[in-house]
């Protein structure tokens, strides 16, 4: 059986519209994909996703004067990106609006340029995996899609969680477990 | 840490088609919930429209004042 490495294919660099230039582009080309999948997965919903991604980065854009630069640029984008996602779920749940078009969603979230078959194998997929990290307690979904970064560290994790890098590897453990449960339950 | 793990089982439509040439049962298996997450989010990338639409936010943007630009952005 392949090793699920030999089925991750290196992502194809983000188009960057010629307005968007300098600097700037090339912070959008580097970590747009995985504050999209991060707003995607914690917000459970693409529109909003698109929305939030937009909103972190004219954020960043706004504020990159002020972004310390000994620090990591992903973690500092992700913070920013955590606490618009945030926002935007304490608003909705005051509104008491929940949003279940998951096929609206996972049609929407596949590249157009895929064949029919990609499609259907990351709708599929892709809702088991929402369906599991929506039964999750908000902060197991968030350790789960941030540790599943590779450029971040555990201490950078437990940064951007407020805890520290130990109590992240608690909860991670917990975590996968519960993903893992409901994950089965979906099949 | 290395804590053993229930392993997460994915059927692709890919497999499905092979499946149905070699009458063969096929699945990629991933050892831990991150991995999953990293295949799913191979998958998964911004739509054009929202770097243009922040291309149009970034360039409908006001110029800083002298002071802003020499003490950052705040």
């Amino acid at each position: 059986m392949d090793s699920p490495d030999t089925l991750v294919e290196p992502p194809e660099p983000t188009e960057v519209p010629a307005a968007l230039a300098g600097e700037f582009a090339s912070v959008y080309e580097e970590h747009s994909r995985a504050i999209y999948y991060l707003c995607l997965r914690f917000l459970s919903d693409d529109s909003q996703a698109q929305d939030a991604t937009h909103d972190v980065f004219l954020k960043a854009f706004r504020k990159l004067g002020s972004f310390r630069q000994e620090a990591n640029l992903r973690t500092w984008l992700y913070r920013i990106a955590i606490n618009h996602c945030q926002n935007l779920q304490s608003s909705w749940s005051r509104r008491n609006i929940h949003s279940t078009d998951d096929d609206g969603m996972l049609e929407n979230a596949a590249p157009r340029s895929e064949s029919p078959l990609r499609v259907l194998e990351t709708k599929e997929l892709g809702q088991r995996i929402q369906k599991s990290l929506d039964a999750l307690p908000e902060e197991y979904r968030l350790i789960l899609l941030l540790v599943a970064d590779d450029q971040l560290s555990y201490e950078e994790v437990g940064e951007l969680t407020d805890q520290s890098a130990d109590a992240i590897r608690g909860k991670l453990h917990r975590a996968r477990k519960a993903f893992s449960q409901h994950f089965a339950k979906t099949a | 840490m290395n804590p053993k793990h229930t392993k997460l089982t994915q059927k692709t439509g890919v497999e499905s088609v092979s499946q149905q040439k070699s009458g063969t049962s096929a699945a990629h298996d991933f050892e831990t919930p991150e991995e999953l997450l990293r295949f799913d989010a191979s998958g998964q990338k911004p739509p054009e429209a929202v770097a243009r639409r922040l291309a149009d936010s970034v360039a409908g943007e006001k110029p800083l004042p002298w002071w802003k630009r020499l003490f950052g952005r705040g």
